[in-house]
Order: C-alpha cells, then sequence, then structure tokens
C-alpha cells in the first residue's frame, strides 16, 4: 500500500520521491458531494467584494479609544485634527487597525485551543479516530463546508484546516505591521475576514472535542448541572478548573473515575472550562462565568486550582498563594515564572507541592490529572479549618481604614459607589457591600486604587456571603450542535417570520449591571417565542436567575432549538455552531450548496434569517473576532455598553442610507429596508438592547404573517420602554397584511400621518448584484 | 490638572477644557442650533428637561430615557441610541433634529459615563463642525469642554450657576 511520505527508491542514487497526500476512493467519491462554489479557502481578497458590499451599508464608526499610535519608534504619534502618524496612517485607519489587531488576537486564542485539543486528541485517539456527530446531524462542518470546502471525517482531517486558519492569520496580523495597510476599510476587510476565520478554529476546536472527549451531539435533553458557589460540597476536596481547555478536566475526571473515587472529590469549574467539564461529565459543577473567578479564588475554598488557557486573571498565582492552594499550570499559554516539571515523577511533584511549592507547570494532561487529583486528595485535610475571608467584625475594622477618598469608584469600570458601601460597614452596616456583590465583575481595580490597600473584594464577598453561597441554580449542559432534524422544523417558519427570530446571548460577563440582565434579556424573548440561544459566559450567567415561579431559565424553558426554547449550544468555540445553525438554514431548508460557496450563503443568510447576537458583556479580543465574524456571516450583533471601547462599530446612516436590494426573481434593483438596520450595535442599557434586537430579527423575506409577528414584538416592546409606537415603523410596513391585527387600528392612524404608501414584498432579496449589471 | 473621572481614561495630548458655570452657558448662548443629548444615568433629567424648555433647545432621548420622559409628560424631539445620534452629528450634511441644518453645539447630560467618553471622542476627531459640552457627572477630557469632578452639592450647584448664566442679558 502506498503511504504518504518522502522514499528513496534502492540502487538509485540521488532520487528520491516525495509523496504528499494520498487522496482514497472514498475520497474521491466524497470530493463530488457538491460543485466546488467560487471561494474554496478563501484568501484576503477573495471575499473583499461582499466585506466592502457590507460595509456600504453598514459603514465603520469610530470612536478611538486613544488619540494616539504608539506601535513603532517614531511614536507617539499624535492622530488628532487630520494629523498623520509618521508612517501616514491616520486615526481611522489606526482604529481599523486596532480592530484587525483584537480580531487577529482573538481568532489566535481560539486557533490556539483548536491546535491545542486537536493535537491533544490525535495523541489520545490517533489520527484516524472517526468525526461522528450522530444520527441526526448530516451537514456537520457547516462553516468547514462553506469556506474550506471539504467535509473532515477524521481528526486527522481538522489538521489540514488549521493549517489553512494559520496561514491566513500570519496573512491578517502582518497587513497591521507599520507601512503596510492604509485603507480603514481595507482594514476592516481583512478584520472581517480573520474573524472568520475564527469562526472555523472554533468549529475545528468544537467538532473536535465533541468527537474526541464524546460531549453531548446536539442532545435538547442534556442534563442539567448543578450550578453557583452553593452547589460545591464543601467537605470533599475541591479541584477547580480555570479557563477554556478541556483536556486537563477530563484527564483528571478519568483519572479520578479509574481510581474509583468520584463520590469523594468536587470536580467543579469557571468559566468556558467549567462547560466544557460539564459536558463530560454531569457530576462537575459550574461556579460560574469569569466575573466570578475573583471572588471564588478569594473564597479559599479550591483546595487545587488547575489553569488552562484564555480569559484567567494574570495574578492567580499571587492570589492563590493568599489562600494557601497550589496553582497547577497546563499550557504553554499560561506560565507565570513556575518551573515546567513535565517530566517529573508525578510523585516528587505532589510532595513538593504539599511542602509548600506554590506551583508548578504540567504540560502533559494525562500526568498533570495525578497531580492534580492526588494533590487535592492530601491537601484538603492541610487546608480544613483554615480562614480565607475575614469576619465581619474584621470588614468593619478596614472600612474604618477608609479614607473616603473615592477613587474606588472612580477605577471601577461600572463606576458602582464602593465609597459609599465603605462608608456604611463603618457603622457596621454591611448592606452597601453586599449589594455590590451582584453588579461588581470581581475585576480589583478599586483594591489597585485604594490607597490604604484594602481587599475590597474579600470585604464585598464576605458581606455578600448568604446571597454568594446560600444558593445552587441549575444550567442546561452545553449541547453543542444544532439537529438537521430541528433545521428542518424551524427554518421555513424563521425565513418566514413567523418564528420571530433566533436571539444568541454571547461573549463575557463584563456586564454593565451584572448578570441579571443578560438572563433578563433572555426570558423576554423566550416567553415571545424566539429561540434563544447561549454559549460561555453568558450561558452561566443567565443560570444565575430565577423566574418568578422559582425556576431556573434552563429548568422552566426546553433545550430544544425551537421556539420557546432556551439552548446552552456550550463554550465560546460552540459559538460556531450558531452560525453553523444558519448556515444549515440555507443548505436544508433552501437547498443552497456550501461547498466553498461563501457569498452566496453569507447573503442568504443576511437577507433571510432572522438572527440577532447580543454579547451584552463583551470584554476580550475574542469577542471582537466573534462579533465581527458573525458579522461577516450577515449575522447583526448588539454589543453592552463596554462594547463602545472596541474602537468601531457597524451602523447605518439612519435617514441619510439608502437601502437598495437586488429582486434576484425580477432581476432590479429595488427600494429596501432596514432590515437589519445595523451590523454592531453598543447600547446604552438593557431595555434599549431588547428593542433593538426584536428590530434587528426582521428581515426582506419575511412572509406577511411573519412581518406581523416581527412587527407585534417590536412595538410592543418599543411601548413598553419607550411609551409610544415605534417612530420608524413606517419603514417596515411594506402592505396593509404586514400590521400587526391587534395593533392595526393605532398602526394605521399613525401610517396616515406619516405619510405611508404601500410597496411591494421584495420576491427574493439580495445584496449580490450579478457581475455584468454592476 | 484635572483627570478623568474614570481615572485611566486619559485620550491623548489633546485635551478638553474643564467648564464654569458661566463658561457652560456662555457657549450654549452663544450656540445657533444647540441639541442636548439625555441619557439612561437620570441624575439631572428634571434639570435638563427643564433647560431645553426655557431655552428651546431640541431633545435627544438616548437608551429608553424616552420612557421616563413620557411619565414625566414630556416628549423628546427624537429618540435614538446614544451611537445613532452621535454618528448623525459627524455627518455635516445631516439636516438636525428640526430639519434647519446640522448643529454647531451637542450638549451631552447623563448619558452612561465611559459610553459617552466614546461618542464624544468620535466628535473630537470626526466633528469639527460642532462643539461639546458634558454635564454628565465627573470630567470628560473628549468634550471641548466638562464638568470639573465634584460632589452631588456642588453639582447641583454648578448647574444652578448655568441657568443663572443663561438667564443673564
Amino acid at each position: 500500500m502506498i503511504k504518504d511520505g518522502r522514499f528513496v527508491i534502492d540502487n538509485m542514487e540521488n532520487v528520491v520521491i516525495n509523496i504528499g497526500k494520498i487522496t482514497t476512493e472514498e475520497e474521491l467519491d466524497e470530493q463530488e458531494w457538491e460543485p466546488m462554489g467560487p471561494t474554496p479557502k478563501p484568501g484576503i481578497l477573495s471575499l473583499r467584494n461582499w466585506d466592502h458590499r457590507l460595509l456600504k451599508d453598514f459603514p465603520p464608526f469610530y470612536a478611538p479609544i486613544c488619540d494616539m499610535c504608539c506601535l513603532c519608534t517614531y511614536g507617539k504619534c499624535d492622530l488628532t485634527e487630520n494629523r498623520k502618524g509618521a508612517c501616514g496612517i491616520d486615526i481611522e485607519a489606526q482604529q481599523a487597525r486596532m480592530v484587525l489587531i483584537a480580531c487577529c488576537i482573538g481568532t489566535a486564542a481560539h486557533a490556539g485551543h483548536a491546535n491545542h485539543v486537536l493535537h491533544e486528541l490525535i495523541r489520545w485517539r490517533g489520527r484516524d479516530h472517526p468525526i461522528d456527530l450522530g444520527p441526526y446531524i448530516d451537514v456537520e462542518a457547516p462553516i468547514i463546508r462553506t469556506v474550506v470546502g471539504t467535509i473532515p471525517k477524521t481528526l486527522g482531517d481538522l489538521e489540514e484546516i488549521l493549517n489553512y486558519v494559520n496561514q491566513q492569520l500570519v496573512h491578517a496580523l502582518s497587513s497591521t505591521h507599520t507601512g503596510q495597510e492604509g485603507s480603514y476599510i481595507d482594514f476592516e476587510s481583512k478584520a472581517l475576514h480573520v474573524s472568520m476565520i475564527d469562526n472555523l478554529a472554533k468549529e475545528v476546536a468544537d467538532i473536535a472535542q465533541i468527537a474526541g472527549f464524546d460531549f453531548p451531539k446536539g442532545d435538547p435533553d442534556a442534563a442539567l448541572i448543578d450550578f453557583g458557589f452553593g452547589a460545591v460540597d464543601r467537605t470533599k476536596p475541591i479541584i477547580v478548573f480555570i479557563g477554556h481547555y478541556p483536556a486537563v478536566s477530563v484527564a483528571t475526571i478519568d483519572y479520578i473515575e479509574e481510581r474509583g473515587l468520584s463520590d469523594k472529590i468536587e470536580v467543579c469549574g469557571i468559566c468556558c472550562t467549567a462547560i466544557e467539564t460539564s459536558r463530560y461529565s454531569a457530576s462537575a459543577k459550574v461556579i460560574g462565568p469569569l466575573s466570578m473567578q475573583q471572588f471564588f479564588v478569594r473564597s479559599g475554598i479550591a483546595d487545587v486550582l488547575v489553569l488552562d488557557e484564555q480569559c484567567v486573571r494574570t495574578d492567580l498565582l499571587e492570589e492563590a498563594q493568599k489562600t494557601g492552594a497550589p496553582l497547577i499550570l497546563t499550557t504553554d499559554k499560561i506560565c507565570y515564572n513556575l518551573p515546567d516539571v513535565t517530566n517529573r515523577d508525578t510523585d516528587k511533584v505532589v510532595a513538593d507541592l504539599l511542602n509548600g511549592t506554590p506551583g508548578v507547570l504540567i504540560s502533559d494532561p494525562l500526568k498533570a490529572a495525578k497531580v492534580i487529583t492526588e494533590t487535592a486528595l492530601k491537601m484538603k485535610p492541610k487546608r480544613d479549618g483554615l480562614n480565607h475571608l475575614p469576619e465581619l467584625e474584621e470588614v468593619q475594622k478596614l472600612a474604618e481604614e477608609c479614607i473616603k477618598c473615592g477613587w474606588c469608584d472612580r477605577a471601577c469600570p461600572n463606576s458602582l459607589p464602593v465609597k459609599d458601601a465603605m462608608i456604611k460597614a463603618k457603622e457596621g452596616d454591611f448592606g452597601g457591600l453586599s449589594d455590590l456583590f451582584s453588579p461588581c465583575m470581581s475585576c480589583g481595580r478599586c483594591e489597585s486604587e485604594c490607597k490604604k490597600e484594602l481587599p475590597i473584594i474579600s470585604m464585598i464577598l464576605k458581606s455578600a456571603q448568604e446571597i454568594a453561597f446560600g444558593e445552587t441554580y441549575t444550567m442546561r449542559a452545553g449541547r453543542g450542535p444544532v439537529l438537521d432534524t430541528e433545521i428542518r422544523k424551524v427554518g421555513a417558519p424563521l425565513v418566514l417570520g413567523e418564528i420571530p427570530g433566533v436571539v444568541a446571548l454571547v461573549g463575557c460577563s463584563n456586564f454593565p449591571a451584572g448578570e441579571v440582565e443578560v438572563a433578563k434579556i433572555a426570558e423576554e424573548f423566550a416567553r415571545r417565542n424566539y429561540i434563544v440561544v447561549a454559549t460561555g459566559c453568558s450561558a452561566m450567567a443567565m443560570a444565575m436567575y430565577r423566574c418568578e415561579d422559582g425556576q431556573t431559565l434552563y429548568e422552566k424553558y426546553p433545550g430544544s432549538f425551537d421556539a420557546g426554547g432556551v439552548v446552552n449550544i456550550g463554550s465560546c468555540v460552540a459559538n460556531a455552531h450558531i452560525i453553523g445553525a444558519a448556515i444549515k438554514i440555507a443548505a436544508i431548508f433552501a437547498r443552497l450548496p456550501l461547498r466553498g460557496n461563501f457569498e452566496e450563503i453569507a447573503d442568504y443568510i443576511l437577507n433571510k434569517v432572522g438572527a440577532c447576537g447580543v454579547a451584552w458583556g463583551a470584554m476580550s479580543q475574542k469577542a471582537a473576532s466573534i462579533g465581527t465574524g458573525t458579522n461577516r456571516w450577515g449575522i447583526p450583533v448588539i454589543v453592552g455598553p463596554h462594547g463602545s471601547k472596541y474602537r468601531r462599530a457597524y451602523i447605518s446612516n439612519k435617514e441619510l442610507s439608502e437601502w437598495e436590494l437586488y429582486d434576484k426573481r425580477t432581476g432590479e434593483v429595488v427600494e429596501g429596508e432596514p432590515a437589519p438596520e445595523h451590523l454592531m450595535y453598543p447600547a446604552e442599557t438593557m431595555e434599549e438592547a431588547i428593542v433593538l434586537t426584536a428590530k434587528l430579527c426582521i428581515r426582506p423575506s419575511d412572509n406577511a404573517k411573519g412581518r406581523q409577528i416581527k412587527l407585534s414584538n417590536y412595538a410592543d416592546l418599543y411601548k413598553k420602554y419607550m411609551g409610544t409606537l415605534p417612530p420608524d415603523l413606517h419603514l417596515f410596513v411594506r402592505k396593509e397584511t404586514d400590521i400587526p391585527i391587534t395593533m392595526k387600528g393605532e398602526v394605521m392612524e399613525y401610517l396616515k400621518e406619516v405619510g405611508w404608501k404601500p410597496r411591494k414584498a421584495i420576491g427574493e432579496p439580495s445584496r449580490l448584484v450579478p457581475e455584468e449589471e454592476v | 490638572m484635572t483627570r478623568a473621572y474614570q481615572c485611566a481614561n486619559v485620550p491623548g495630548p489633546h485635551l478638553g477644557k474643564v467648564g464654569t458655570s458661566a463658561s457652560v452657558a456662555s457657549a450654549i448662548k452663544r450656540a445657533e442650533r444647540p441639541v442636548l443629548i439625555v441619557g439612561s444615568e437620570l441624575t439631572n433629567l428634571n434639570w435638563a428637561l427643564d433647560l431645553a424648555k426655557k431655552q428651546d433647545i431640541p431633545v435627544v432621548a438616548t437608551a429608553h430615557v424616552a420612557g421616563m420622559m413620557r411619565e414625566k409628560g414630556v416628549d423628546p424631539d427624537r429618540v435614538l441610541g446614544a451611537i445613532e445620534i452621535t454618528n448623525l452629528l459627524k455627518s455635516p450634511e445631516w439636516g438636525g433634529i428640526r430639519g434647519e441644518g446640522q448643529h454647531d453645539l451637542a450638549i451631552f447630560v447623563d448619558v452612561l459615563y465611559y459610553m459617552e467618553a466614546q461618542m464624544l471622542s468620535t466628535l473630537k476627531h470626526f466633528a469639527p463642525h460642532i462643539k461639546t459640552i458634558s454635564l454628565t457627572k465627573g470630567h470628560q477630557p473628549n468634550a471641548d469642554q466638562s464638568l470639573p469632578n465634584l460632589s452631588e452639592k456642588k453639582m447641583i450647584e454648578f448647574l444652578a450657576g448655568v441657568v443663572e448664566g443663561l438667564a443673564e442679558a
């Protein structure tokens, strides 16, 4: 049998034959699954026209957070008042460049995750390990199919896709070097491109995880997981995983099971590792999103802290040392100047940690698993009885040291009233500090600023201990991809508008007013029969809330991708499945070919799939690439007010915009509508975001019944929060039959007032005018 | 030097002025087509509505503030997101809230501090035709004129001083 590789022919000097990838007969058949579309493995220029078309309707809006460029030694360069930098760059291009850099960082983080997890799984399971997403998913890997033009069958097949990812990332990042790109529009095109590559890397990562770790394969009834500080059994040794990369937690759970210790050790997680771990084992506990990280570490509950990668506080070595919990690092992403003991005898490493070594780096998950478990078992008795938080009397004494300078309030990203809480605590009233627990993201900037070096985070946690530790919630385990069967059921009603939209709550937990808002957004839309999907920190934040009847959202609403469902898709990398669901609507409902056919699919989604992302706590560069990639597929995204610090939004010019669309059915360029009106929009308040979400789910393809349902929701929400009918309602009413029946009288009166005239609905709305007509 | 209220929010070498009641009043008086942008913090909503009424300044309600204004019996002239009004203000061709031409002064009151900082940055860089005043709690270095960092009591006095300054001939 011929294999790939390098061959030297016996007795033939200087003859070497190199055989690259062997194409099997099976693969040859596979190559015929669909004709190849126009843009397989697109480069930076391949989809540039699509980007420019998007940016015509949704031009970049820049809000510089810094007036200078400090990236080269010519700098600092002042870019105010039309000044150019020493390299010639202006303020707009510099903003776009910084956005591209952020998107490259985000993409690199997800691609790093994908590379790590894939290579570890190939080591565990082999390159030929099959990718099997179960009997209800035929269109697996929709992003890979559309972007790359292949169908991965084995873990080994995913390597080639990552090669493409890595190559595109290099090209995109290289253009940010001093003296390369100079146009903000083309920087944006590159940001859109690399962020689409981010989506691809995430799909690779999660497909590998599902196949290699046997995570749920789109199970709507995935297990309900115990959630919250209160869920942790403090009588057992407690291991806490923080980060995103699940190989170590999976290996630890396996090791614990093999040793028959499953009921003797608590395995918990914070941030996306928590979601991943609970996808593997329903007995794992989820402590909470990123915003809970500092609070939980300060509590000292963990007997061993394990860090992997992404979104981990960079001072956790210092924090862990305060509680006496050993810290175990497990990837090359976080090393903290700790010794790499991967090759040291594991028993000796355990002994070192028990004898006071503050932390170690172990890059082999299987070895780490043993060290983590054995250390936790032996560390627990040593840490029993230790008290890590100040007593309330001590909190009061500490508060008495406060000099009321108010810099804590000014350092807080949300300007929370820390000073007033301290003043109350001086008098023995801990209510102010306790009230800060929910809106505080535990970033600790107040502590850094405090001239008296008060441990404000610990004081808040102690004051709120009954709230923090008294409640156990539930979260449905991340289910992974949407099933083809579900798409068959909802595809038509979604495209016609009869299911009013998909609301995707994604991203980090830098919320402007605590976790509760993201839960309220989810509840508002689940009650209205939208499909609510969630990932990452937002999926976790949604769990920390009880509806009026006392149930959590995951208990109250079904986990199916259907009207009224509240669906935890999974971690950050599982965001790929949300875009994947939109692509599958095009593939399954509209029967569009996916293979190498990005533009047509994105155009379909933009004009016909009423989906809207809400990244209410978007904080990281990963959230920047997630959002920007989602935009390239034609899905609008609302970010919270902190999202304005990303420096760039994509918004229409409202009344100054032209909304031209192409009707593929008649072949004419026609007057369109602002549907969606914006592509990337920072909202100031939750209420604004709710109203806008309903509006951004409107699409030109809605039929009359669908448009009625969408307008009914939009108008109802607008009235609820703004007190009147929406002032732009006339823009979305094409004919009288679009008007919600229950509002007909008042809407007709309003339309008369503004001089509304009926217009034709667009048969086949598109933004892709055939080339010969351009 | 007055620092930004959120103390790390230092944009660059060109910082706006710390206003006084008199300088704010004077800028409002000088403006031909001012616009008042009222946001979600609600600290000085009543004062802002009073100012708009007395000075006949059109009001834009951002976020969901319109609902609260209407509860007080006041209809804002426009309801727009903070980013939407900022985007319109940076377009020289926009006809303004009343269709009388682009505004020459934008007065921000109570837009969420850090989001307002970003909106003011946009106008600083991309709207040379418009002056900006921030009367939101906390100093905003991206505004042409902004409040100093004041206690609640001092802030009330500052705003009262603006009204007095406007009443003077």
